[in-house]
């Protein structure tokens, strides 16, 4: 039996972010605007949004880039 | 922080350059009246009709909190409560919320990055990727009869993601992406393992290098879509202006096939 497959997907497991560490994931995230206005008019809930520009790379915050 | 944003919907629009802005973004920000032409982060509240009952720019100066995260966070938090003061807004819910992760519809992989801690207290967010699988690159993944070998240009939907935020000197890209691989199935198994060592530059002033092993594990289940699991470590430098390099910093790239 080769041990390969099984010692990878531990350094996996190790690897893999989880627990309060994703605490940022935990908010409610809409992938765009357009998408959170529609949430927010069907659950009559308030928007927040945030406008980033970065000329060195167009990222998306909600990925958790900054 | 977080308990403040709770009621909210939360959502972000990211671009280069405000000229960027899509027609719907280019309305909330006009209807903020920020003016300006070179707004690097702003914030809005809209009310559940769309209407901008906010804005303002924060204030986000490392260099002034002598890099010191919890003062940083400390004043952030002040700020929103200021930002926030008088307006009508709801109750969060009481129920704790689990994480939901930015993933896919189809079928590709995620890819969560974590960082080593660093002078500047960066990266304490991981940074989770979206990869989905075009037909060329589901056909690479396909269960392989023979070892077979791969470059690194086969692969560059995955490498493209190993990429460290908060690089203000570059474009987001790579100038190179180099490394051979071997994709090579496991006797008896329905079962296969990618592994290579890609080295990847940076578009940056630097030219930041970095290299590392990465390995996939690959299942192909009788009747069911493909699993892979799998890791790439490797150790970056972070240069200072002058072009020294200030420290090395830890990238761990965990990847998984979704849906799971």
């Amino acid at each position: 039996m080769d041990t390969r497959l099984s010692e990878i997907e531990k350094r996996f497991a190790t690897a893999r972010p989880k627990g309060a560490s994703l605490a940022f994931y935990t908010m409610d995230w809409a992938p765009d605007l357009a998408a959170a206005q529609v949430r927010g008019k069907k659950e009559r809930r308030p928007v927040f949004f945030i406008l980033v520009t970065n000329v060195s790379a167009a990222t998306s915050f909600y990925q958790g880039h900054c | 922080m977080l308990e403040l944003l709770k009621p909210f919907i939360v959502t972000s629009w990211n671009g280069r350059r405000l000229s960027e802005m899509p027609a719907g973004v280019k309305k909330v920000f006009e209807k903020g009246r920020l003016g300006g032409d070179n707004v690097n982060i702003a914030f809005f509240v809209l009310s559940s009709e769309g209407e901008v009952l906010r804005a303002g720019i924060p204030f986000v100066q490392p260099g002034y909190f002598r890099m010191d995260s919890a003062a940083m966070g400390a004043d952030m938090v002040r700020q929103l409560k200021d930002f926030f003061k008088d307006l009508d807004i709801p109750s969060a819910p009481k129920a704790p919320r689990e994480p939901v992760l930015p993933d896919i519809t189809t079928s590709g992989f995620r890819v969560f990055l974590t960082f080593g801690s660093n002078k500047i207290n960066h990266y304490r967010t991981p940074v989770i990727e979206t990869i989905v699988f075009t037909p060329e690159l589901a056909a690479l993944f396909a269960r392989p009869k023979a070892t077979k070998m791969l470059d690194a240009a086969a692969l560059k939907p995955l490498l493209s993601v190993l990429y460290p935020p908060a690089v203000m000197d570059g474009m987001g890209g790579f100038r190179k992406l180099t490394g051979s691989f071997t994709l090579e199935p496991l006797p008896g198994e329905a079962a296969a393992v990618l592994t290579g060592a890609p080295t990847l530059i940076l578009d940056d002033r630097n030219a930041t290098t970095y290299t590392g092993p990465l390995e996939l594990a690959l299942r192909y289940p009788p009747g069911k879509p493909l699993t892979a699991r799998g890791t790439f470590t490797a150790l970056f430098p972070r240069f200072r202006p002058d072009g020294e390099i200030a420290e090395t910093v830890s990238l761990t790239a965990a990847f998984e096939t979704r849906p799971a």
